[in-house]
């Protein structure tokens, strides 16, 4: 999957000029290492790749909420403020899209209804992967990746948004 | 809702969303015909698809940063012109924006200058408007210490920013202990930055953000306050408080800026009070790990800080690049020119008291101005009477009953209270309770995230060779968030286990010397010691548990093996007899394969030390104890596993050595033999096992030492090039492991040692050279390690050997065999050098202390050819 690859690479490389001081974000830089490691041996076994971005997947969630929840957290604590002038990084613009924790919350109750299409959420949005390397990765068709995928959604943006609650 | 009915509305939800529009109601009429309420989901989901539109979640996580680093419009700024300036180089960037260095490009000022500009994206309104008080303050302030502001303006993208006078200089922190200063020179240093701040303070301006980092120093040693960013004037319309108040660096903010209260001239004397405190002690006031900004905000509010002469004799874990270090109370005197009994001497009394003054928590109890501060520190440099005063318990008794004058009874009890040492904090209930859901929820986030990263994401890549360098990440990383989890665990014996367990792991890819490692021995050490601290207090708890005992028996051990490889042997063997003792303690019974195989692992780890000290007969007496408890716990348990009789064969490696050194020649290569046969047997039903083969080839090594000694040359060169063979194969599997690496140095450099004493230097030369690269390899690598630095003069005196040997030949022409004898004396002579430090430093083994000599006298018969007429 070059395309991936090429992808990861180039944040990856982003990630290390730009966010010299954010070690949040260089634990994200770290799984693209980890797997520029693996893909640039000749054929690392299928199986080991899928485990790889499974727990990748799941990695880069927990990185990105926790971030998300220390800085929420940092905001309303106490007195209420930022933590530094100098130190305090651009936030991503991820928090500006999307409420990170509410999704977090809203993925944790969908895997109780299917764990399948939860995990379908965390490797698309958190590690980018196509519909394609989905389903490679969980073994399933990607009709069924697709489907899954946008049902998800439309849950989890109801969920989120409480569009529901009129 | 139910896994089954989701199952149900998922499948109609995706044939509705694939339908037109138009044909979307008849189906839903034909599929929900007798389900009204599967009707109402799918169309309330279908409603829901239609508001996520195209752009929810699409853009995935990991892409929504802005591609391209050339496209980061600050990036793209440099070597371009903005207003008369031309920007040479970035050199900081922060909230507000970056900081360039730039010259005027008319050439009518030729000075550098700091451009600072408002970050790419952040162009709020409320950013220009900081960026419009910044300038207007800075340009009424006009002092030697205070960065000048130059000019000022717009880019023509409309981008504000400011241009100021260049500072260069070292934080004042770090100039001080760079420069050694004394608690005097430090004071004196303060001063001039009091005196910045009073000029300041004068003019109405409060700095807010008074650190270390925004007081630089020059080379001449005048302080200069920069980055006023956050300051504001003194006036109560002005609109900007709201703005500014939530910016500011927790670790030297106020008690009342953590609250959001109103910010006075005493802000700043706190601030100077912490940045005094830190030159003074090199502490922080607040014990805090410091990543838990929660925390360290609670301290502020409520915990005292702790007296500076107190806090000098206190060792600290800081923080620097890739993990932590300990920071002794001799490091922190020695770079005050002191010692710590000296340092506590001199800030007992007098800087204790201002210090602890400028630190009150209430502002009216402070100095009232930095101008009093500064004064009081006058007197105390000229020995006279200063105006601070011991914080008496009389004080805050007084104050307490003056506060709760109502309730009298209750002031008793509370004064009773705080007489006992009982801190009252009174925190709202409701608050408390939400903070410490919050904190909670953070805290298993960081669990989790710990353990992915050690247990999940390591065991996913820990077998696939080429994964050092992704290892290296993790380790750092989740040392990072065990750190942070150690501040939070409490008391909670399942959740220290965890931290226990998850720091051995850390440790074990760190530096464990019997596992592919990361070649890190201190940080091994470092994190072992952690595990140790944790399972100490997990059995003090609960001292008869011989399950913990075992456990707390096993991170001696580790760190035993790891001293050992880091040539500490005498402390190698205090950590191994804890182990020993802890092993005995928990017991072993016949049946128990696990518990026998450890107290054996005791014996033979004890016994490898011995060795390495020269106590051979004790270390030959403890490896036969440790074989037969192996070979006994094998046999009453077969097919329960291989491990103890792999052990053994480790039991039979250090016998063969231990006989080796005693002269026992015959026995040596016996027992040598026994341990490749039991790892030839292993390795035959699980050929792809790295470690056995690593074992096999440590084994093989042994084996051929013994047979060269015997004078067997044949095959002695024939096990080391099996040994080679081995390592090469790991090495093509993974280049960055350090241990495959260093031993095929090794075993390069004993075939090549071996061939050169056959007569054979045209082969032995090669390899030893190609020893020598590998070795200067990883010396960049580990620079800690004094298994290098023995390579280093192993394999100097073997190319000494080499071209001595040449110069000896008959084969080398006579002209030739000057200039190998020069050739010679020059390895021989670096071969010196090397074993005399290690000499020095006390890391020399037993069988190398005759090596400085051997080496002095092949020096010496180089020169002895030299002088002989050809």
């Amino acid at each position: 999957m070059p395309l991936v690859y090429g992808e990861l690479r180039r944040l990856a490389h982003h990630y290390l000029q730009r966010e010299r001081d954010d070690h949040t974000l260089q634990s994200t830089a770290l799984v693209h290492e980890a797997y520029l490691r693996l893909a640039g041996r000749d054929a690392p076994q299928l199986q080991n790749r899928a485990h790889f971005f499974g727990v990748a997947a799941h990695l880069m969630r927990q990185i990105l909420v926790d971030y998300a929840r220390s800085h929420a957290a940092a905001r309303r604590g106490g007195g209420a403020y930022k933590l530094s002038l100098d130190d305090a990084p651009d936030l991503p613009q991820i928090f500006a899209s999307v409420d990170l924790i509410a999704l977090d919350g809203a993925l944790e109750r969908l895997s109780e209804l299917n764990p399948q299409q939860s995990r379908v959420v965390e490797l698309r949005f958190f590690a980018g992967l196509t519909i394609e390397d989905t389903s490679k990765v969980l073994g399933v068709s990607p009709a069924t990746v697709k489907r899954y995928w946008t049902t998800a959604r439309a849950w989890l943006h109801r969920e989120i948004t409480g569009d529901a609650a009129e | 809702m139910t896994p089954e009915r989701w199952q149900q509305v998922m499948h109609v939800l995706d044939a509705v969303i694939l339908l037109d529009t138009t044909e979307r109601d008849p189906y839903l009429d034909k599929v929900c015909a007798d389900d009204p309420e599967l009707r109402v989901e799918v169309e309330s989901l279908v409603d829901s698809h239609k508001r996520a539109g195209s752009d929810f979640l699409n853009a995935s996580a990991v892409n929504l940063r802005p591609p391209v680093v050339g496209a980061d419009p600050a990036r793209a700024r440099l070597g371009h012109r903005i207003g008369a300036y031309e920007v040479l180089e970035e050199i900081g960037h922060g909230g507000m924006g970056e900081v360039y260095r730039a010259v005027r490009a008319d050439g009518q000022y030729t000075k550098k200058v700091a451009l600072k500009l408002v970050r790419g994206g952040a162009s709020t309104v409320s950013v220009l408007e900081r960026f419009r008080y910044e300038r207007q303050i800075l340009a009424g302030l006009d002092h030697p210490n205070i960065a000048r502001l130059l000019d000022g303006g717009t880019t023509e993208d409309g981008v504000p920013y400011l241009v100021m006078e260049l500072v260069e200089g070292m934080p004042l922190d770090k100039f001080c202990d760079s420069r050694l200063l004394s608690i005097t020179q430090r004071i004196e240093l303060f001063r001039q930055v009091c005196a910045a701040v009073q000029y300041a303070h004068q003019r109405l301006v409060i700095h807010r953000d008074l650190k270390p980092g925004n007081i630089l120093v020059s080379e001449d040693g005048a302080p200069k306050l920069v980055d006023f960013g956050i300051a504001k004037i003194l006036d109560p319309s002005s609109a900007v408080e709201t703005t500014f108040s939530r910016a500011m660096t927790p670790q030297y903010a106020s008690p009342e800026q953590i609250r959001g209260e109103s910010i006075t001239t005493s802000t700043d004397v706190y601030s100077l009070g912490v940045v005094l405190y830190q030159l003074l002690t090199g502490h922080s006031p607040y014990r805090v790990g410091g990543r838990a900004s929660h925390e360290l905000s609670r301290a502020i509010i409520d915990t005292e800080p702790e007296r500076p002469s107190l806090i000098v004799l206190q060792g600290q874990e800081v923080r620097i690049e890739g993990g932590a270090k300990h920071l002794t109370a001799e490091d922190v005197s020695h770079v005050r020119g002191s010692s710590p009994r000296r340092l506590r001497r001199r800030l007992s009394g007098d800087l204790d008291n201002i210090l602890l003054k400028a630190l009150r928590k209430e502002p009216e109890r402070r100095y009232a101005s930095v101008e009093q501060f500064d004064e009081d520190l006058r007197r105390h440099l000229a020995g006279l009477p200063v105006t601070a005063l011991k914080d008496s318990w009389g004080y805050r008794a007084l104050k307490f009953t003056r506060r709760h004058t109502v309730a009298t009874l209750s002031t008793i009890v509370a004064c009773v209270a705080l007489i006992l040492g009982t801190s009252m904090i009174v925190y709202e209930s409701r608050v408390a309770a939400e903070n410490g859901r919050r904190a909670e929820r953070r805290f298993n986030d960081v669990r989790q995230l710990a353990k992915s990263l050690m247990f999940g994401l390591h065991d996913s890549i820990a077998d696939i060779p080429g994964s050092t360098n992704a290892r290296h990440l993790l380790v750092t990383t989740s040392l990072e968030y065990l750190d942070r989890l150690r501040e939070d665990v409490g008391n909670d014996a399942s959740l220290q286990k965890e931290l226990a367990n998850a720091y051995e792991r850390v440790g074990d890819v760190q530096g464990n010397p019997y596992v592919a490692n990361l070649g890190d021995t201190p940080g091994a050490l470092a994190s072992y010691r952690k595990a140790l601290s944790v399972r100490t207090s997990l059995l003090n708890n609960d001292p008869r548990n011989s399950t913990l005992k075992a456990q707390l028996s096993g991170v001696y051990w580790k760190m035993g093996i790891c001293q050992d490889a880091a040539s500490d042997f005498s402390g190698s063997i205090a950590s191994l007899q804890q182990a020993l003792a802890l092993s005995l303690s928990a017991g072993a019974t016949p049946g128990d394969l696990i518990a026998q195989d450890r107290l054996a692992g005791d014996y033979w780890a004890i016994a490898s030390a011995q060795r390495k000290t020269g106590d051979l007969t004790d270390a030959l007496e403890n490896y036969r104890k440790a074989a037969s408890m192996h070979e006994a716990a094998a046999a009453t348990n077969p097919g329960k596993g291989s491990a103890p009789l792999l052990h053994s064969s480790g039991d039979y490696y250090g016998m063969a050595k231990v006989l080796a050194g005693m002269g026992r020649k015959a026995e040596a290569t016996d027992a040598a033999k026994r341990s490749v046969s039991v790892l030839r047997s292993i390795a035959k039903g699980d050929p792809n096992n790295a470690t056995i083969g690593q074992y096999l080839a440590d084994s093989l090594e042994v084996e051929a030492n013994c047979l060269e000694e015997e004078q067997r040359l044949g095959q002695a060169l024939e096990s080391y090039r099996a040994a080679k063979d081995i390592y090469e194969r790991a090495m093509l599997a993974d280049a960055k492991d350090s241990r495959s690496s260093r031993l095929l140095g090794y075993t390069d450099m004993q075939v090549g040692r071996v061939l050169v004493k056959e007569g054979n230097v045209a082969a032995g030369l090669p390899l030893l050279q190609s020893a020598l690269r590998i070795f200067s390899q990883l010396a960049e690598k580990m620079p800690h390690s004094t298994y290098i630095s023995n390579n280093f003069a192993n394999i100097y005196m073997e190319l000494g050997n080499a071209h001595s040997s040449l110069a000896s030949s008959r084969e080398t022409s006579i002209s030739q065999r000057r200039a190998q004898w020069l050739e010679a004396r020059k390895w021989y002579e670096k071969s010196r050098v090397v074993w005399l430090a290690l000499q020095r430093q006390g890391q020399l083994a037993i069988s190398e202390k005759n090596q400085p000599d051997l080496a002095s006298q092949k020096i010496k018969g180089c020169e002895l050819a030299l002088a002989r007429p050809l």
